[in-house]
């Protein structure tokens, strides 16, 4: 069990196996023993960002000038899902490296100077990076966001309200979708927000699951951003939100097969240890099938998983494969953490089994990032259904 | 309320169990399946002196004048058994449709002495699931009226010797209003048949009406108001076949039970293993819902409250459909390589079952 590739894969390497084995070392000491007190707090504690930086897990995927690994595999944001979700938290996942949708935009996009405030620091640990499109009228319709930045001399008057945003209540710096032009996807901007900006507040939101991520509703009233914090050129946002969606999902699938991962994992072991009856739960028929279901609809993921990161890692852009992938992970999780739970019985109905944590927080997987029905509308129309 | 069976309806119950699983069976479904229409004249004669093909109908014209409810336990009985001739085509359907109509005794009698053999022809293609869509018509001319137009899949049309059939005498292709019901004989210069047999057993044919002529006495039931008796006759035909088809699953169950006590594999019973056990108990389940729907609707087929047995037969139409096919699909994979060959009555029962569910006597499941 404790072996992670037995077999050779065809697309991971030596670099990839050391990389798993620092992460896992990683979330053995610094995570696992702490998150049922995050969970409660209702947030991480900021230390973690610096020994997180320190582990090689803030950096992945960033250019190295700015403190990034310089590499732009997706195995290794893969690899980063799997040792993080072994800590039974979605949460944990969603805001430690909230900068992985936060911080693309500026990466991109950005200037040299932008880089080194906004970007340098959040690999490094030292601050919070959050991306802020959704608002109280609107998710995926970027098109229609209201959110407006007027310019007035060298800043921008932000007004209006996002809201289901990621960190929100610790970030430093929020990339911003706002409209500074006409209607539709034309008119829209990405600013950089700091925290203490005047006329920017925000409010905790309380969740079914994702405890220890401080989800959060922000607000901007006339609130005056630089406009040197323009991300990339005004009114030419939208392309940079969606490139970011299609990387977001690609990871929201691959957090939903490591979850469920870990829900098989702790299934197996606890079939094997529980007695019902005078036997083993794993000597009943039905439990091993249970079981191999998800194994085997687990395992399906994983192949579809495994080549869509190959053909991201290589630029193949494959938008509507990764919204299906996307539903199939998730949909897939739904089931196997059902059944984890079903498994573990009234244990797994208790808060402090891993299962009973990530049953809570399938949902947030199937709707987070485009829900389901969404993700379906945008395949077939890219498919040219 | 008390849903237990009357002292009679007990006998009846009886009696056709005795005749379908003991004096029937494979052997004489597999006889039958060779002959042509599908139908032992010796064993529709049999149905004719217990009764059963003048069940449905009132006793002033020699039936027994039995209730909705008698009729699906002996249809129950005759699924169970497997008996391929055609009852519910050629028996309940156009019975029914007769006594709703008040037709007059000849055809009646006839029906219940096992002389005439009857079929319903309703269905067109231009909107194959729907009895109100009817684009025959019939013209008088002089003392007779002519019909022209064509009918599909009329079940058991090549046995009878007589065709009910709906015909316009006014009105537009899709109007409730001026449809009106005839008794066709298949002698009739004009009339064409093209037979077929039919999945799962039992023959029907695409009529071609050409300007038939049928006599204004040929006319069964008022003119211009044919349709509400029709879908009447068709609701009350749905719940027999539902009550046929369950049957046919309650058959699949004990068989399916039994075999897998005496299967073994890997040195034990099949019957052992915790998968197939849970497996049979949702086959239970779902022939015990299906007796409770079949029930519900037996008992609303004759409501006089259209919308009510419209409802219930549509329910239990519907739910049959999914739950038949269901039992059918577990009994035969629970038993394995031997429950896809002929020689086992598995499959007959599965064919059955599958042509039950996709067609049950009227239209495919989305119209109900």
């Amino acid at each position: 069990m404790e072996q992670t590739h037995p077999l050779p894969h065809p697309f991971l390497t030596e670099a990839h196996e050391t990389y798993r084995s620092q992460l896992r070392r990683f979330v053995q000491k610094e995570c696992e023993p702490y998150i049922d007190t995050w969970e409660r707090a209702g947030e991480l504690p900021r230390a973690l960002q610096r020994k997180a930086a320190e582990a090689g897990v803030l950096g992945i995927g960033f250019p190295e000038e700015y403190g990034g690994s310089g590499d732009n595999d997706p195995f290794f944001q893969l690899i980063m899902a799997e040792e993080l979700a072994r800590a039974g938290s979605g949460g944990l996942l969603a805001s430690l490296v909230s900068h992985r949708i936060g911080s693309p935009p500026v990466a991109a996009l950005g200037t040299h100077e932008q880089k080194e405030r906004f970007l340098r620091p959040v690999l490094e640990g030292h601050k919070i990076a959050a991306l802020a499109i959704t608002e109280p009228d609107g998710g995926s319709d970027v098109a229609s966001l209201r959110t407006t930045a007027r310019r007035e001399g060298d800043y921008y008057l932000v007004n209006g309200s996002k809201t289901f945003i990621t960190s929100g209540m610790r970030a430093d710096c929020v990339t911003v979708a706002v409209r500074t032009g006409e209607g539709g996807m034309n008119g829209v901007s990405l600013l950089a927000v700091e925290a203490g900006t005047p006329g920017f507040t925000r409010t905790p939101l309380e969740k079914m699951g994702w405890w220890c991520s401080d989800t959060a509703t922000l607000y901007f009233e006339d609130c005056r951003v630089p406009v040197a914090n323009l991300i990339g050129d005004e009114n030419r946002g939208f392309k940079a939100i969606m490139k970011n969606f299609n990387n977001e999902r690609l990871m929201l699938a691959a957090q939903a097969w490591a979850f469920g991962q870990v829900c098989h994992e702790e299934s197996l072991a606890y079939a094997r240890q529980r007695h019902t009856f005078g036997k083993p739960l794993i000597t009943r028929q039905v439990i091993r099938h249970k079981l191999v279901d998800m194994k085997m609809q687990l395992d399906a993921v994983k192949a579809q998983l495994d080549l869509l990161c190959w053909q991201v890692g290589g630029g193949y852009s494959q938008v509507a494969e990764i919204c299906l992938l996307k539903n199939l992970a998730t949909s897939t999780l739904e089931r196997v953490a059902g059944e984890a739970v079903q498994i573990f019985g009234g244990a797994g109905y208790l808060r402090g089994a891993k299962v009973e944590r990530i049953f809570r927080e399938t949902k947030v997987l199937s709707i987070g990032g485009g829900a389901t029905e969404i993700m379906k509308d945008l395949a077939a129309r890219q498919l040219g259904y | 309320m008390d849903f237990s069976y009357s002292q009679e309806q007990k006998m009846l119950r009886e009696s056709a169990a005795k005749f379908a699983l003991k004096g029937y069976g494979f052997e004489r479904y597999k006889f039958a399946l060779h002959l042509p229409g599908h139908c032992d004249p010796a064993i529709w004669s049999q149905i004719s002196e217990f009764g059963w093909l003048g069940l449905p109908l009132p006793e002033d014209a020699g039936g027994l004048g039995g209730s909705a409810l008698d009729v699906s336990l002996v249809c129950e009985a005759m699924g169970a058994g497997m008996v391929l001739e055609p009852y519910v085509a050629g028996a309940v359907l156009p019975g029914r449709l007769l006594s709703l109509c008040g037709a007059d005794a000849t055809l009646l009698c006839g029906l219940a002495e096992g002389k005439t053999q009857l079929a319903v022809g309703w269905a067109e293609s231009g909107s194959p699931e729907d009895p109100v869509y009817c684009a025959t018509r019939a013209h008088i001319e002089g003392d007779a009226y002519l019909l022209s137009g064509r009918k599909q899949c009329v079940l058991n049309a090549p046995n009878a010797t007589t065709l009910l059939v709906s015909a316009r005498t006014a009105g537009e292709d899709h109007e409730e209003s001026g449809i009106s019901l005839f008794a066709v004989n298949t002698t009739c210069a004009g009339l064409e048949l093209k037979p077929y047999p039919l999945m799962g057993g039992g023959y029907a044919a695409d009529i071609r009406l050409d300007k038939v002529r049928v006599e204004k006495a040929g006319r069964i039931g008022p003119e211009d108001a044919g349709f509400e008796l029709l879908d009447a006759a068709l609701d009350y035909a749905t719940v027999a076949a539902c009550a046929q088809a369950l049957g046919a699953m309650s058959a699949l169950l004990e068989r399916t039970g039994n075999y897998l006590k005496v299967r073994r594999q890997f040195g034990t019973p099949i019957g052992s293993f915790q998968a197939l056990q849970h497996r049979l108990v949702e086959m239970f389940v779902e022939v015990e819902q299906s007796r409770s729907m079949v029930m519900m609707a037996s008992v609303r087929a004759e409501s006089t409250e259209v919308a009510v047995r419209r409802r219930a037969a549509s329910a239990a139409k519907a739910y049959l459909g999914q739950s038949s096919k269901f039992v059918a699909q577990q009994s035969v994979q629970l038993h394995g390589g031997i429950g896809v060959t002929e020689e086992l009555d598995i499959g007959h029962y599965f064919r059955q079952l599958t042509a039950a569910a996709a067609n049950i006597i009227c239209g495919a499941l989305p119209a109900h």
